[in-house]
């Protein structure tokens, strides 16, 4: 079910008022609807797969009881390799076995051998990244003893099948969001306001900002060799905000839908294209994914203990993961190794101050010094999206020949230009209000800054934009195919 | 809180609702028809047929706008006398959805008589044919309830754009995208030399590297089809405005008469064109959609030209 469907806004006010008024306590009966509610979201898509859900749930719930009340290193460590092979294994085969299968088959052509492997017709199954991962990390932390293992089943699938944030995220840490299902829940209004706020501000950046972008991208990125520089360059800046719009305005609603229920999961973007450097960049984008990586992945390689040869190790590392979670092909992989290569020389050879001091702090504008340092920075991340967006490597090779070319001084066709200019508004919007709010959780947190009349002329006026400039096509996620 | 908080959303909404309502019912005449596909003609078409539409039918025509516009009614029946005959063509069918179509429809309705009328611009790359369910197309028709369909087809945003657009298309039969049908479903444009859109009058057909030969093949295999299941095709190719004619464009048109006649006559259809007459440019709305009596003198003279005549 997508959170900007009809279905969706049907779905939403029933489990609303069933969690508040029908089943207001236990706290038991309340996580016993969150799972019946996360079963009919999920199985919206298709049923059958909820059965990986439970499966990936239920060996994580197993394995972490076996942990508390085993205390041998030996055993503990075979109970978490159960724990990963179960759910990489699970990841692995849906997500990558053709991939694997592919490559393997043209690196032994290359080499004159002729192997038979097949690949097979499998179905990914929608958000298998994210919940993987997310109860991956319940068991690690208690194999680390810095959580104690739930003994209530209903409360840990309640929480893997949490449906705000069960297809995209943000992944969050069994430390932070099981404690949260196992005391009782207090409604709090200021909390539930915010929540619409942010939920209204997720589906203003779907609706109008990446569903109006999404054409364009997809017209040139679909067929390279036919456009010009410039059209690669204005459909790479297109998908940069398309991109940022479509995954941050999903995870703006998944937050906001969270704290109606009286939740709160954890940041997952923090105004990334207001950064100053690379470095900055990834601290503000995909944050859960990332703060993941570095917390389950990094630093237990040895994170930047060993010199910085270890650093250049370990980041490579990262990235190139992260690529390849994104998506089982070179072109992600590709862009993994960019992202890293743009970030290493910073950890390497910067002095700079972290966390960065704030952004033009009591000022309205930024300095033309941070105004430089941050489009340059928009650009370096442009660049990575060219690998990110194109639909293979040689044709992201294709897109940066084209913008080395003297095409890029033609004037490009923009084919739809009302879409275009109801985008550049939507832009407009979205950079003016998260700017003004960059130092806030989200774009329409304007408690203080305008009194109650202008708000509500600001959400009538996002909600009359939506109404008016939603593209009739569209509506899927980016993200909800890794 | 709980309560106040519900009863704040709700304040918060009706503003929003009452707007909505009073734009709906303001324009509630042109409301658009269930979103069964991606075409908004074929789904005002299909609303049309379901409304008013005789069942089971005599003689279909399906197609773009060229069957839509200029395939006249009055002379469909006057050829085949008192048919029960309806016009499906909408703008902006490709060709291979007027095969799906054509197929779907017939077996529906069981015509035993399909007229489709195309020029060069069908078996161009110029129109694509867009993703069409014509499961769902039928189901609409023959199944659905009106409300079902608009349950099932629930995008706000597309019924809402389009009903003040509607007005114009159901009214207007100067606007290219007229939509106001005739008893059996065609549309007659008729555009004033003042109001012709300088860009479609001027607009040339597409050239040779725009045709796709693969659409030859869509062809034939909708004639095959049609052989198949014992129904008659009657293929009529529509001239364009003598204005934009030259020698070049007619041979190219004599060509592409000729491959279809190769493709279709052997399997028992006709393809029939009035390339022989001649076709003023005050009969035509642009280059190549003709007004009323154009449209009228068109389809005469093209069934007029029938080996053998009647279903």
């Amino acid at each position: 079910m997508l959170f900007n469907s009809i279905d969706f806004a049907i779905f939403l006010p029933i489990v609303f008022v069933l969690y508040w008024y029908v089943l207001p306590h236990p706290v038991r009966l309340q996580n016993v609807l969150l799972i019946a509610a996360g079963c009919v979201f999920y199985g919206w898509w298709d049923w059958r797969f909820l059965s990986l859900l439970f499966f990936t749930a239920g060996v994580d719930f197993l394995v972490a009881r076996e942990l508390m009340a085993t205390a041998g290193v030996r055993r503990r460590k075979g109970l978490l390799a159960i724990s990963l092979v179960a759910n990489l294994g699970l990841l692995g085969f849906f997500k990558y076995y053709n991939f694997f299968a592919d490559s393997f088959s043209q690196g032994f052509t290359l080499l004159g051998f002729h192997p038979d492997v097949r690949t097979l017709n499998i179905v990914l199954p929608v958000g298998i990244s994210f919940y993987t991962f997310q109860s991956l990390s319940y068991t690690i932390d208690v194999y680390r003893r810095q959580l104690e293992a739930t003994r209530d089943p209903v409360t840990f699938f309640a929480f893997v099948s949490f449906f705000p944030q069960l297809l995209a995220g943000p992944i969050e840490r069994a430390r932070h969001m099981v404690p949260q299902f196992e005391r009782p829940r207090v409604f709090r209004i200021d909390q539930a306001r915010d929540g619409l706020r942010q939920i209204l501000w997720g589906l203003f950046k779907k609706v109008i900002i990446a569903d109006n972008c999404a054409f364009y991208p997809n017209l040139v990125f679909g067929d390279p060799a036919a456009y010009s520089g410039s059209e690669h360059l204005v459909a790479t800046v297109v998908f940069a905000f398309q991109i940022y719009c479509d995954f941050s305005g999903y995870s703006d609603m998944a937050l906001g839908l969270a704290r109606l229920f009286g939740f709160d999961l954890m940041r997952n973007f923090a105004f990334p294209y207001f950064s100053r450097d690379v470095a900055e960049f990834w601290q503000r984008w995909h944050i859960s994914l990332n703060t993941w990586f570095r917390d389950y992945l990094y630093i237990p390689l040895g994170g930047s203990r060993g010199g910085k040869g270890m650093v250049v190790r370990n980041t490579l590392i990262i990235f190139l993961v992260s690529g390849l979670w994104h998506g089982a092909d070179w072109h992600f992989i590709a862009w993994g190794l960019v992202c890293a290569l743009t970030f290493l020389p910073l950890v390497l050879f910067s002095r700079r101050q972290t966390p960065r001091p704030p952004l033009a702090p009591g000022r309205w504008l930024p300095s033309f010094s941070e105004l430089g340092q941050i489009l340059l920075t928009f650009a370096l991340v442009c660049m990575a999206w060219v690998f990110f967006r194109a639909t293979s490597l040689p044709n992201a090779m294709i897109t940066f020949q084209r913008m080395a070319s003297e095409s890029l001084f033609t004037l490009p066709d923009l084919v739809d230009l009302k879409a275009f200019k109801i985008t550049a508004l939507g832009v407009a919007i979205m950079l003016v209000l998260e700017w003004i709010n960059r130092e806030r959780q989200h774009g329409l947190q304007m408690d203080g800054r305008m009194n109650k009349p202008l708000r509500m002329g600001l959400y009538y006026g996002i909600i009359g934009l939506m109404i008016l400039f939603s593209p009739s096509i569209g509506g899927d996620f980016i993200y909800f195919q890794f | 809180m709980v309560n106040r908080f519900l009863k704040e959303v709700i304040l918060l909404c009706l503003p929003i609702l009452a707007g909505v309502a009073l734009y709906v019912f303001h324009y509630r005449d042109t409301f658009p028809a269930p979103r069964v596909s991606d075409n908004l003609s074929l789904n005002e078409k299909l609303r049309f047929y379901k409304a008013t539409g005789p069942m089971p039918l005599d003689v279909i025509a399906v197609g773009s706008s060229m069957t839509l516009n200029n395939l006249n009614s009055r002379a469909v029946l006057e050829h085949f006398g008192p048919v029960r005959y309806v016009n499906f063509g909408t703008w902006g069918q490709g060709l291979a959805n007027t095969r799906d179509m054509v197929l779907a429809l017939q077996a529906r309705t069981g015509a035993r008589t399909v007229l489709v009328c195309t020029n060069l611009m069908e078996f161009s790359s110029e129109l694509p044919s867009l993703p069409l369910d014509t499961g769902q197309v039928t189901r609409y028709v023959w199944k659905d309830a009106e409300v079902v369909a608009y349950v099932r087809t629930h995008q706000v945003a597309y019924y809402l754009r389009n009903m003040e657009a509607n007005v114009i298309r159901r009214r207007d039969a100067a606007n290219y995208e007229f939509l106001g049908f005739d008893a059996h479903g065609g549309a007659t444009l008729d555009v004033p030399p003042e109001q012709r859109a300088p860009a479609r009058w001027d607009k040339q057909p597409p050239g040779p590297h725009d045709m796709v030969d693969s659409l030859y093949g869509v062809a034939e295999d909708l004639g095959r089809e049609l052989a198949a299941r014992q129904v008659r095709l009657i293929w009529l190719h529509s001239p364009f405005r003598h204005g934009i004619m030259n020698d070049a464009l007619r041979s190219r048109v004599r060509q592409h008469t000729e491959r279809l006649r190769a493709a279709l006559v052997p399997l028992g259809h006709a393809v029939v064109d009035a390339d022989d007459q001649p076709w003023p440019d005050e009969e035509y709305s642009d280059y190549s959609h003709l007004n009323g009596p154009g449209a009228y003198r068109f389809t005469a003279a093209c069934l007029s030209d029938l080996p053998t005549p009647g279903p």
